[in-house]
């Protein structure tokens, strides 16, 4: 066995058992893979010590505006600007998908009494300036989650 | 001499730069009687409208093209025509409003009362907010003045676009607490009429389908005590600005929990809603008995947010999109 396939399996399951895919004998002989090993499985320990996290309630908010702004011309330094950005972004992600599971997402308990949230919403609509165009779209697919449909 | 001359000079060119400072940069505030007439005049316009709404629900983005139809005095219809609202109709004849929803088959009745588009409004929204007029633009072809809603402590709440000459909402910006964007109306096109069926604003236009009386009348506190056999506790506190603007029996729409309290405050533009249910779990946080009276939970939701607890057998839900302290206050004074 090389020491490519090796590494290959480690990565793809770190806390195996390195008899069943006969990495063992390998690493006896290679220290390198050997050490490859011990540094992949205190990562996954690592991470998996960390206490799961709550993203900021207003993060979801955060991202879907920036999806909704329209985009501007860029200068050169703006375009580096810009790829550190996304490379941050990136990362933030990834650690929101690792660390926040969707049902520790505290609006999911908001769901359970979904009816009062449609009804606050609803008497929106006769404010003064209000926008019952969208406070109508809103009511009506709160209703419907309420009724057991989706948004479709 | 000299000095007490540059003095004046200054003081001069001071107060002029201030005088007739531009519009545009600044912002012209708008006093509650022209508030109140742009209310008066946008109720006594009829008029259709197509353009797009675009709105957040859960962390989904809805957009959907409408056609919206206003006739005098306060009444409107609102055709969602593509998915996924395609179908739907929302209209309010004066007295209540109504929602047909084809993927139900079924006539949702809001009967509501309250402070609705009235002049009556305009003091208690002067009062809460600065309404700056922030220049020109154009939408759906016409020349609009453009409104920004602003609390004092300066977060932005609103932004309007409105017709110059007919006094009619052509854009609309909803924002919420975190400053974002909550939902968007804009139309494309619009014609004004001289008069609308009274029919197109009636329930009946949509056919014969099943109908939920999900809400009944304003009442008193003390009568709907007495209508729902329990003792209703309003907040001894609420947030500077709001009053109790109604005060009704909330039906759960599925009939899965008993007839709730409900009571709304309002501050003019936004507002604060406080549901009390008795003897029943109905799923919500903090209202289960083993989680201990007055244990309270906070949740976020782009509507608002809401806490919920449970006292003496009663669940209480006060939902508003106001600060997380003013929320645990309103719900430690009930």
């Amino acid at each position: 066995m090389k020491c490519d396939d090796v590494r290959k399996l480690i990565s793809e399951a770190p806390l195996g058992d390195p008899r069943a895919s006969g990495v063992e004998a390998h690493i006896a002989n290679c220290p390198d893979c050997a050490a490859e090993l011990r540094a992949m499985r205190k990562t996954v320990q690592l991470v998996e010590s960390v206490e799961p996290i709550e993203p900021p309630a207003g993060l979801w908010n955060c991202v879907r505006n920036a999806i909704g702004e329209p985009v501007q011309p860029r200068s050169a330094p703006a375009r580096w600007n810009a790829v550190w950005q996304t490379g941050i972004a990136c990362v933030a992600l990834a650690a929101l998908i690792l660390f926040a599971s969707p049902h520790q997402h505290p609006i999911t308990e908001s769901y359970a009494f979904g009816s009062f949230m449609n009804g606050h919403v609803e008497y929106a609509s006769r404010d003064a300036l209000s926008d019952p165009v969208a406070l109508g779209s809103v009511a009506t697919i709160s209703y419907r989650e309420q009724a057991g449909g989706a948004i479709r | 001499m000299k000095r007490v001359v540059l003095i004046i000079t200054l003081i001069a060119v001071s107060a002029a730069a201030y005088l007739f400072r531009p519009a545009i940069w600044h912002g012209k505030p708008l006093s509650a009687a022209g508030i109140g007439h742009l209310l008066d005049v946008q109720a006594t316009q009829s008029y259709s409208a197509c353009g797009e709404t675009t709105s957040w629900y859960e962390g989904k983005q809805v957009i959907s093209r409408i056609k919206f139809i206003h006739g005098a005095p306060n009444r409107y219809r609102v055709e969602y025509v593509s998915s996924p609202l395609k179908g739907v109709v929302v209209g309010d004849d004066g007295t209540s409003i109504w929602r047909f929803d084809p993927a139900l088959h079924e006539v949702v009745d809001v009967i509501t009362t309250g402070c609705s588009v009235s002049s009556s409004c305009a003091h208690l929204l002067c009062g809460n907010y600065d309404i700056l007029q922030m220049g020109v633009g154009r939408v759906a072809g016409r020349q609009a003045r453009i409104l920004q809603i602003s609390s004092h402590s300066g977060k932005l709440v609103k932004r309007l676009w409105i017709d110059e000459k007919t006094g009619v909402q052509l854009k609309c910006e909803d924002y919420d607490s975190m400053q974002h964007l909550r939902s968007r109306t804009v139309y494309d096109s619009v014609q004004y009429l001289s008069s609308v069926p009274d029919s197109l604003f009636c329930k009946s236009s949509c056919g014969h389908q099943a109908c939920v009386e999900s809400e009944g009348a304003s009442m008193t506190v003390s009568g709907l005590s007495k209508a729902l056999g329990f003792s209703v506790t309003q907040p001894h506190y609420i947030p500077k600005g709001y009053s109790l603007n109604s005060c009704r029996v909330y039906e759960c729409m599925h009939g899965c929990c008993p007839k709730s309290a409900y009571l709304r405050y309002t501050n003019g533009l936004e507002s604060i809603s406080v549901f009390e249910t008795p003897n029943h779990n109905c799923g919500m946080p903090g209202s289960c008995p083993e989680s201990g009276a007055n244990s309270c939970v906070l949740s976020p939701d782009v509507q608002g947010r809401t806490a919920s607890f449970t006292r003496h057998n009663v669940a209480y839900v006060v939902i508003g999109d106001i600060d997380d302290r003013e929320l645990h206050r309103i719900a430690d004074s009930i």
